[in-house]
C-alpha cells in the first residue's frame, strides 16, 4: 500500500520528518518496502486542457483530443479509457523525456498527426496505475510544468501483516506510529466526526442476511457535485488513488482514512429496499468494470427489488453507478464476513481495494463512524442533506475483549525482568494504544459488581448465573476454570474450608443426582462470598427460597454447611501483578495474554531484550541419525571427487515418458504453474538426464550424486497412500563410465560391511546396456540399480559419451554402519598363492566368491585380474585370485601344495574348465 | 698452539670449512655408490679427522669442550648430509626423475558438495553443539498438519499467503499438500515427544509461485522448535544469534522486528547484519497456545519457540549467488566454486 508521508503527518500532532517516520515504522509489523522519493519531472511535461474529444476515425480505441496549454492547443491522440472533455491532464510535449527514459516524439498514429503524449500515473513514475491517464484537480492553471503543481511529497510503500486491518487506514497507522515516534509524546490527530442518529434494528436472525453483521444505508440529496476540491483530489493522488468524482472520491477518501469501504448507489437507480443476500446461479450483474458476472450461490450480494446491484464487500453494479447528473445517493456502509468477502473476490478473480480491507475483518463499530464521516464529508463538499432516517441494521453483537496480563508470567515469556520504570511505560503505552489497563484488585472488582444495577452498569458483565460470575472474575486476569460449576470443580487445587483466602471459589450441588447443576461463589474474606443465587437453601427449615438474580453477598456457611456442598477450589496463588486489560474495539487481533506480551515487548524494544540459551537439557539423537549420517556420507562422497547436485522433486510427463515411465502411475499436482512440475518423481533417472543434457560440454570424466526423496502412489480401495523414501542416485559420464559407478558402488559396500549381491536388472529393459546392468542385493536386502544407460535414452547431444547409472534405497546404507566389527589377525603369516582358471566369460566373480567361502583352509582372497584375448578362445576369459591360506605357522609345502590342490579342485568342479 | 691443538685432534672454524670443502669435491668424484662408499669412509670413518676429533674431546679442557663439541658434531653432519647429497644424486635420480610438482594432474577428479549441503553441515554442527536432535519429517503433508493444526483452519487467508501446490489425490478424503513449510512436523513431533524439546527439522519445501532470481518453488527450510518450562522469547534470540555467527560469522549480529504469523505469538521477523548491511533473514516466534494443543501439549506448562529459515537464503548471502535457480538446475561449472 503506498501511504504519502504528508497525509500521515496530517493525522499527526507533532509531524515527522521521512527518517523519523520510517523509524517508528520499524518498532512496528509494518515492513516498508520501498521509498518513493518527490518526482522531479521534465518541464516539457506540462498541464492541458482537454477542450475537445472524438473518436478517431480509424481505431476503435483512440480518441482525438484537443489540449489547451495555454500557449497554444495542441491536436493528441489518446489512448486512455478515462480521457473525457473538460479534463485537467498531464501532457508530455515533443522532446519531453518520462522518468523511464522514454523521449516522446512527434508521430503519426493511424494516420492522425499527435503532438504528446497524454501520460497515465505509471507513465510518469507515480503508481503502477495504467488503467488510465492521470486526472488533476480541475482548478489546476494549464500551461505550468507538472513539477509546479504536483505537491512534492514522499510516499512509502509499506506491507502490513494480514491480522491487522487498522493498518489499511492512515487514521490505524497513526496511531500506532504516534506511540513509537521518537518525538514524543506525540498523538494521533482526529476529531470525531458529528454523530448521526440512526433508526437501529437490531435483528438476531443472522441466518437470514447471511455472513453480514451491519448494514447501515443513508439516503442524501446533493446540491452540488461539479468537481472534487483540491485537498481531496491531491489527497488521492498523493496515496495512489485517482479523482473520480466527488462522490467516489469521498467514499475513497474515507476508505483510506478509516479502512471502511463504502458505496454510493444513484438513488433513482435503486428500486425498493436494499437487502442482503446470496447469490443465485441464474442472476447476472454487470459490475463497474464493465463485465458481466455470473453470480453463484455463495456469492454474498447486494439487492434490490429487481435484481443484484452489487457483490458484497467486492464491488457495485454498473446499474446503479453514480454519475455528474446524480442528484440524490444512498450510502452503504457495512461489515460482511471477511471469508466470504474473500471467496466471492477469488472467485470472480477481482481483488479490489474494498475487497483487501473487509478481507482482515473488520470490527462492528466501524461502519457507524465511517458513516457519520462520510455524511459529514459530503455535507461539505457537496452540500448534502440528509433525505431520510439512516438505517443501522445490526446482525451480531460486539463483544468487548478484556484481558488479564500475569506481569510475571509475561516476564517468564519473553525472558527478561520489568522494572517498576518498564511497568509505567507499558501502561502508558498501552493507554496511548487505546487500551484500558489497570492492576487488577479482587476487591475493587467486587465492589464494582455490588454497586451494579439492573441495566448492567457497573462492571461489564453479562453473568445471569453463578459459575458465570466466578469465571468472570478469572476470566479478567485470563485464566480459563471453566464456565460452569462442573467445570470449575474440577479446575484449580482443593482447599480446606478453614484454609480459605480471598479469591478461592466454593461449590456446591443444587441436589444429591449426577446432572445436578453447581452453583458457585467467589469467597470475598471475612466470611463472605460474592455469588448470584435465584435459589437459595435456607438452613433451617432445608428448602429453598427465591433468591435474587443480582450479585450479593451472602454468608460463608450457606455454601459450607449446604448438604451437597462440594467444597473450595484455589486457581491462582496470587491476585497481585495482575494487569486487568480492556482491549479497544478497532485491536481485533488481541485475543490473549500473548499477544499483550507482543504489545509489551515492542514498548521495551526488541534490542532490550536478552540473549539467552534455553536451559533444556540435551535431546536424545539416538533415533535421529539419518540426516547427519547423510552429511557424512555426502562428504565423503565429495572427498571421492563426486560432485552434489539437487533437482526439482516434480517433473513434467515427457521427462516421465522419456524413461518409460507412465505419468499415470505418478502422484500429480492438481494446481501446477507450469507442465514441468506436473508430477511427483518416482526416482531420478530423468531428472538427471536433464541435467545432462544441460552440463553435455563439461569436460568428462565426471561423476555427480543426489540424496533425495522420491514418491510413490499406493492406491488402496480408493483412496491414496503416498509412500516417500529417500535414494540416493549416481550418474558417471566418460570412458569406462561403468568400471567408475563400479567403483563407487563397491566402495559404499565396503563402507557397509555388507555381503553384496548382483543380481540380474528386472525393470526397464530399455534403460541398459544388455549385459551391463544389474540389481543390487545386501544381506538380500533389495537396494536398487545400476549399470551403463542405453545410449538411446540419453540426449542427444550426450549420446557420444558413455554414461552409467545407479539408484540405490538410501535407509540401509546410512544406518548400516552401525553393524562394524573387528576382525582377528591370526599372529602368524598367511600363504599367498595366485590361481589362474580358465573359465567362461559370463562367470561372474560373484560365483567364484561364492565357491571360495566355502573352501577349508583360505581365509581370504582377492581379485587380481582377468584376461581375455591371444591364447583364450573366444566366449572364455582367465581369472586370477590371489588365495591366503591359513595352515597355521610354519607349513610344509606340500601342505601348502595340497590345500591349494583341493581349492583348485573345488572351484573346477564347478565352473573353471581349467586352471592356467 | 695450533699445533698442539691438532696433535690432539681439536680443530678451528676454518679447518673445518675446508673439511668440508674437500669432502664435497671428493664426493662429486665418485661415480657409483660403491665409490663413494669408499671416499666416504675416509671422511667419517673410524680413522678419519672428525671421528678421531670427537674421540679426543675427552682429553681438552672442560672450558673448550662445548664448543668444540657442537662445532664437530655440526662438521661430522655436513659431512653426511654432504654424502647423502651425491648418493641421492648417483642412485635415485635415475630411478625416480624430478618431477614438476606444480603440473596439473590429467584425469584427477575433484568433489564437490552443494552449497546447500555446505550451509546444513554447519547448521547440523551448530544446532548439535547446543543439543538438538536433526529431525526429518514428510515432504508431503495432510493439509492437518500443515495448516490447520498450525492455527490455520480453512478460512484462513494465510493459507493465500503461501501459495500451495495441492496434490490431485486425496488421503482419506484430506487434501495432500507438498509441503509449504516445514512447520508440519511441529505437531508430529509433538505429538508422539514429550517437552522437553530441542529439534531441528531440515527438508525440502513447496510453494506454488513464479521464479525468478530471489524465488524459487522449491527451498529447504531448517524448522527449529524448542518446548519445555519456562522457554522465552530471549532465549530465541539468543538460540538465533548463536546460529546466525556461526553461519555468517562471529562479526554479524541479528536484529528481531515484531511480525505476524498465525502459529507464533509474539511473532518476529529476524535480520542478520552482515558485510554492513541489513539483510532479512527468518521467521521466528513463541509457539502458539492452540498450536501446542493440537498436539496435546499443557500451554499452560510449557511454552516454545519455532523459527523457520531458508537455507539456499542463507547460502545465496553467504556465498553471494545472484540466482537462487542455480541451486536446482545444476551447471557444473557453477557447482565448481563449492
Amino acid at each position: 500500500m503506498n501511504i504519502s508521508t504528508k497525509s500521515l503527518n496530517s493525522y499527526l500532532q507533532k509531524p515527522l520528518t521521512t527518517d523519523q517516520l520510517l523509524e517508528a515504522i520499524g518498532r512496528t509489523e509494518i515492513e516498508v518496502e520501498q521509498i518513493i522519493s518527490s518526482k522531479d519531472w521534465d518541464p516539457k511535461i506540462v498541464i492541458g486542457h482537454v477542450v475537445s474529444l472524438r473518436q478517431h476515425p480509424n481505431a476503435d480505441r483512440l480518441k482525438l483530443t484537443i489540449v489547451d496549454i495555454g500557449s497554444e492547443k495542441l491536436s493528441i491522440v489518446c489512448g486512455s479509457p478515462n480521457i473525457a472533455k473538460n479534463q485537467k491532464i498531464a501532457l508530455a510535449l515533443v522532446g519531453a523525456k518520462l522518468p523511464d527514459g522514454t523521449i516522446i516524439r512527434a508521430a503519426k498514429i493511424r494516420g492522425e498527426e499527435s503532438a504528446g503524449m497524454i501520460c497515465s500515473e505509471r507513465e510518469l513514475g507515480i503508481s503502477d496505475d495504467h488503467s488510465g491517464n492521470l486526472v488533476l484537480d480541475y482548478s489546476t492553471p494549464i500551461g505550468k510544468t507538472l513539477c509546479d503543481v504536483w505537491t512534492h511529497d514522499t510516499v512509502v510503500d509499506i506491507k502490513t501483516p494480514a491480522n491487522r486491518w487498522d493498518y489499511l487506514s492512515i487514521v490505524g497507522l497513526a496511531r500506532e506510529i504516534a506511540v513509537f515516534s521518537p518525538l514524543h509524546p506525540n498523538s494521533l490527530k482526529f476529531d470525531s466526526p458529528v454523530q448521526n442518529t440512526y433508526q437501529k434494528i437490531i435483528n438476531t436472525d443472522v441466518k437470514k442476511m447471511g455472513k453480514c453483521g451491519r448494514f447501515i444505508t443513508v439516503k442524501l440529496n446533493l446540491k452540488q457535485s461539479a468537481h472534487s476540491p483540491k485537498w481531496l483530489v491531491e489527497n488521492l493522488q498523493q496515496n495512489g488513488m485517482r479523482s473520480i468524482s466527488p462522490i467516489v472520491d469521498i467514499t475513497n477518501f474515507v476508505m483510506l482514512e478509516l479502512g471502511q469501504p463504502a458505496h454510493a448507489y444513484d438513488a433513482e437507480k435503486i428500486h425498493g429496499e436494499l437487502t442482503v443476500r446470496y447469490g443465485s446461479p441464474t442472476e447476472t450483474l454487470t459490475t463497474l468494470d464493465g463485465v458481466k458476472r455470473e453470480l453463484n450461490p455463495e456469492d454474498l450480494i447486494i439487492a434490490d427489488k429487481r435484481g443484484p446491484v452489487g457483490l458484497a464487500g467486492v464491488i457495485g453494479g454498473a446499474g446503479s453507478e453514480v454519475s455528474s447528473q446524480t442528484k440524490q445517493i444512498i450510502l452503504e456502509v457495512a461489515q460482511f464476513d471477511k471469508t466470504v468477502v474473500r471467496r466471492t473476490a477469488m472467485r470472480h478473480g477481482l481483488r479490489t481495494e474494498a475487497s483487501a480491507r473487509f478481507e482482515r475483518g473488520l470490527p462492528l463499530p466501524l461502519p457507524q463512524l465511517a458513516a457519520d464521516r462520510l455524511v459529514e464529508l459530503l455535507r461539505e463538499v457537496c452540500k448534502a442533506e440528509i433525505l431520510e432516517f439512516p438505517i443501522d441494521q445490526i446482525y451480531k453483537s460486539e463483544e468487548i475483549c478484556q484481558l488479564g496480563l500475569r506481569l510475571r508470567w509475561a516476564e517468564q515469556l519473553l525472558g527478561v525482568k520489568l522494572t517498576s520504570g518498564d511497568e509505567k511505560n507499558i501502561i502508558n503505552g498501552l493507554n496511548q494504544l487505546g487500551f484500558e489497563v489497570e492492576h487488577f484488585s479482587l476487591s475493587r472488582a467486587v465492589q464494582r459488581h455490588l454497586e451494579s444495577d439492573d441495566k448492567g452498569s457497573g462492571e461489564a458483565t453479562t453473568a445471569i448465573k453463578s459459575a458465570e460470575l466466578t469465571d468472570y472474575f478469572y476470566q479478567r486476569i485470563g485464566v480459563d476454570i471453566g464456565r460452569d460449576g462442573k467445570a470449575q470443580a474440577k479446575t484449580g487445587q482443593q482447599i480446606r474450608s478453614d484454609q480459605l483466602k480471598a479469591g478461592d471459589i466454593l461449590l456446591y450441588a443444587l441436589d444429591n443426582t449426577k446432572s445436578a447443576s453447581v452453583e458457585a461463589g467467589l469467597y470475598v474474606g471475612h466470611n463472605k462470598v460474592l455469588t448470584i443465587l435465584k435459589k437459595r437453601y435456607n438452613l433451617k427449615t432445608h428448602q429453598y427460597e427465591n433468591g435474587q438474580s443480582q450479585p450479593q453477598l451472602v454468608s460463608v456457611s450457606e455454601f459450607v454447611n449446604h448438604p451437597h456442598y462440594i467444597g473450595a477450589r484455589r486457581y491462582v496463588t496470587s491476585f497481585n501483578h495482575i494487569l486487568a486489560i480492556t482491549v479497544p474495539w478497532y485491536r481485533t487481533d488481541i485475543e490473549r495474554e500473548q499477544d499483550i506480551c507482543e504489545e509489551i515487548i515492542k514498548l521495551i524494544g526488541y534490542d532490550n531484550l536478552p540473549t539467552r540459551l534455553p536451559s533444556l537439557p540435551p535431546q536424545d539423537t539416538t533415533p535421529h541419525q539419518f540426516l547427519t549420517s547423510l552429511s557424512v556420507l555426502k562428504q565423503q562422497l565429495a572427498a571421492r571427487g563426486l560432485f552434489e547436485i539437487m533437482t526439482y522433486s516434480f517433473v513434467s510427463a515427457t521427462m516421465l515418458e522419456t524413461v518409460g515411465e507412465k505419468p499415470a502411475e505418478h502422484l500429480r499436482v492438481a494446481n501446477p504453474m507450469s507442465l514441468e512440475q506436473h508430477y511427483l518423481r518416482s526416482d531420478l533417472l530423468s531428472s538427471f538426464l536433464q541435467v545432462l543434457e544441460r552440463n553435455h560440454d563439461y569436460p568428462n570424466p565426471f561423476a555427480w550424486f543426489e540424496a533425495s526423496k522420491v514418491f510413490k502412489k499406493v492406491e488402496q480401495q480408493k483412496d491414496t497412500k503416498v509412500e516417500e523414501s529417500w535414494r540416493i542416485g549416481f550418474m558417471c559420464v566418460g570412458p569406462d563410465s561403468i568400471s567408475e559407478l563400479q567403483k563407487i558402488v563397491q566402495w559404499l559396500g565396503s563402507r557397509s560391511q555388507v555381503r553384496s549381491d548382483t543380481m540380474p536388472f528386472q525393470g526397464n529393459a530399455n534403460w541398459f546396456v544388455v549385459g551391463r546392468s544389474g540389481e543390487l542385493n545386501w544381506d538380500d536386502r533389495e537396494l536398487g540399480w545400476f549399470g551403463q544407460l542405453n545410449p538411446k535414452i540419453l540426449p542427444k547431444s550426450a549420446r557420444r559419451y558413455e554414461v552409467s547409472y545407479a539408484e540405490f534405497a538410501l535407509d540401509y546404507i546410512i544406518t548400516h554402519p552401525a553393524l562394524i566389527t573387528a576382525e582377528t589377525i591370526v599372529p602368524y603369516q598367511l600363504v599367498e598363492r595366485d590361481v589362474t582358471l580358465l573359465v567362461e566369460r559370463d562367470v561372474k566373480w560373484q560365483t567364484i566368491v561364492q565357491i571360495l567361502s566355502q573352501a577349508k583352509t583360505v581365509a581370504s582372497f582377492s581379485f587380481v585380474g582377468v584376461y581375455e584375448g591371444d591364447g583364450v578362445e573366444a566366449g572364455n576369459k582367465k581369472v586370477t585370485t590371489r588365495l591366503y591360506l591359513d595352515l597355521g605357522p610354519n607349513p610344509t609345502a606340500k601342505e601348502i601344495e595340497t590345500s591349494v590342490k583341493m581349492t583348485t579342485k573345488l572351484l573346477t568342479q564347478h565352473i573353471a574348465i581349467s586352471n592356467r | 698452539m695450533a699445533k698442539t691443538n691438532q696433535s690432539n685432534g681439536i680443530m678451528n672454524d676454518e679447518q673445518a670449512k675446508a673439511q668440508l670443502g674437500k669432502a664435497r669435491e671428493v664426493a662429486k668424484s665418485a661415480t657409483n655408490e660403491g665409490e663413494l662408499n669408499q671416499l666416504k669412509a675416509g671422511f667419517l670413518g673410524q680413522k678419519s679427522l672428525v671421528t678421531t676429533a670427537l674421540r679426543g674431546l675427552k682429553d681438552i679442557p672442560v672450558s673448550q669442550r662445548k664448543v668444540q663439541g657442537e662445532l664437530l658434531n655440526q662438521l661430522r653432519a655436513d659431512l653426511e648430509a654432504a654424502f647423502l647429497l651425491r648418493r641421492d644424486e648417483l642412485v635415485n635420480r635415475k630411478e625416480f626423475p624430478a618431477v614438476d610438482l606444480s603440473q596439473p594432474q590429467l584425469g584427477a577428479t575433484f568433489g564437490h558438495l552443494h552449497p546447500t549441503s555446505h550451509i546444513l553441515t554447519e547448521a547440523y554442527g551448530i544446532f548439535e553443539r547446543l543439543g538438538f536432535a536433526i529431525v526429518d519429517g514428510p515432504e508431503v503433508e495432510t493439509d492437518w498438519y500443515n495448516f490447520e493444526a498450525l492455527n490455520m483452519p480453512p478460512e484462513h487467508p494465510a493459507r493465500e499467503m503461501q501459495d500451495t501446490f495441492y496434490l490431485k489425490e486425496t488421503q482419506a478424503g484430506r487434501p495432500l499438500i507438498p509441503r509449504t513449510h516445514t512447520s508440519g512436523m511441529q505437531v508430529r513431533f509433538l505429538e508422539q515427544n514429550k517437552p522437553p524439546i530441542k529439534i531441528i527439522v531440515p527438508g525440502k519445501v513447496f510453494r506454488n509461485e513464479n521464479e525468478d532470481a530471489t524465488h524459487s518453488w522449491i527451498f529447504t527450510q531448517v524448522e527449529g522448535l524448542v518446548v519445555g518450562e519456562g522457554v522465552s522469547l530471549s532465549d530465541l534470540k539468543g538460540t538465533l544469534a548463536h546460529f546466525v555467527q556461526g553461519i555468517l560469522g562471529a562479526d554479524s549480529t541479528i536484529r528481531l522486528r515484531p511480525s505476524y504469523f498465525p502459529y507464533t505469538e509474539p511473532s518476529v521477523e529476524v535480520d542478520a547484519r552482515f558485510r554492513g548491511q541489513w539483510l532479512e533473514l527468518l521467521g521466528a516466534g513463541m509457539i502458539h497456545p492452540k498450536v501446542l494443543e493440537s498436539a496435546g501439549v499443557d500451554s499452560v506448562k510449557y511454552s516454545g519457540f519455532a523459527f523457520g529459515v531458508g537455507v539456499e537464503r542463507l547460502a545465496q548471502i553467504k556465498f553471494g549467488m545472484d540466482d537462487l535457480r542455480q541451486n536446482w538446475r545444476p551447471n557444473l561449472r557453477f557447482l565448481e566454486a563449492f
